[in-house]
């Protein structure tokens, strides 16, 4: 059973409609403002906790604390995560060269209950300083 | 005297009986289920386990964020930057020389070897030492 347990959340302002997206790693796109994450080599801001219809509305991240998450693939209790290029969590592997470079992406977490494709999980998450996977 | 400050808690249970391994690093077996941290340097910790869980199931506290006391395995000062070694206690990393190792935090006040120390901790998200 996914959990949660927020240490810092902000709200901010959606760039656009991000109603299918609650769960999914988001990141700046302006001031206080964000939407989802495009790329493996994004920095997420944080995991959006709700729904917002339209741009401009509030759009609820969580940047540290245990968060609820959509997972790319099988993530496993112990997983170091960041984002994909559709905002679900995908496992990283530092110091590999995998289908995507992991060197160049940012661990933003640790899954602690594991998920499939497109399922939730949860993980230990602190996107207030980006690493990436070296 | 080692000091804490707890941010981020978080109860998981017991992949064993830890009641040996109070302030020791501890990782993820499965989910919600932790043990105690048992590679030099390259296991990922999840946390310093705060009480001392007496059987598999019962309730381990895991500090994940925050000023945690830890065991240290050696003499490390404030300002040392640490990982687990094979026992759960804290070790010093060479950021640039341990490469494989994952940073856990960071001395805030040093202990010699056996004894309780202080880390400001974050291992929500441990990097490699690269």
């Amino acid at each position: 059973m996914a959990t949660e347990g927020a240490i810092h959340e902000e709200s901010y302002e959606a760039d656009d409609n991000l109603s299918a997206y609650q769960f999914h790693f988001v990141k700046f796109s302006g001031d206080r403002t964000v939407g989802i994450c495009a790329a493996v080599t994004d920095k997420p801001c944080g995991i959006l906790q709700n729904v917002p219809g339209a741009a401009a509305a509030a759009a609820i991240v969580m940047i540290s604390g245990e968060s609820k998450f959509v997972s790319s693939g099988t993530t496993t209790a112990g997983d170091l995560i960041s984002t994909n290029d559709d905002g679900h969590g995908i496992t990283l592997t530092p110091g590999a060269a995998g289908p995507a470079t992991d060197t160049t992406q940012y661990i933003v977490g640790s899954v602690s209950v594991g998920a499939h494709t497109g399922e939730i999980g949860t993980a230990n998450i602190d996107c207030s300083s980006p690493r990436r996977a070296a | 005297m080692a000091t804490e400050q707890p941010i981020m808690d978080v109860t998981y249970e017991a992949y064993t009986g830890l009641s040996a391994y109070q302030f020791h690093f501890v990782k993820f077996t499965s989910d919600r289920t932790v043990t105690v941290c048992a590679a030099l340097g390259t296991d990922k910790p999840c946390g310093v386990l705060q009480n001392a869980p007496a059987a598999a199931g019962a309730a381990a506290i895991v500090r994940v964020m925050g000023a945690s006391k830890v065991i240290f395995a050696n003499t490390y000062t404030a300002g040392t930057m640490i990982s687990s070694d094979a026992s759960g206690h804290a070790i010093t990393v060479n950021v640039g020389t341990n490469t494989t190792y994952y940073l856990a935090g960071q001395v805030a006040e040093g202990a010699d070897a056996d004894e309780l120390g202080s880390v400001n901790l974050n291992c929500a998200t441990v990097c490699r030492a690269a």
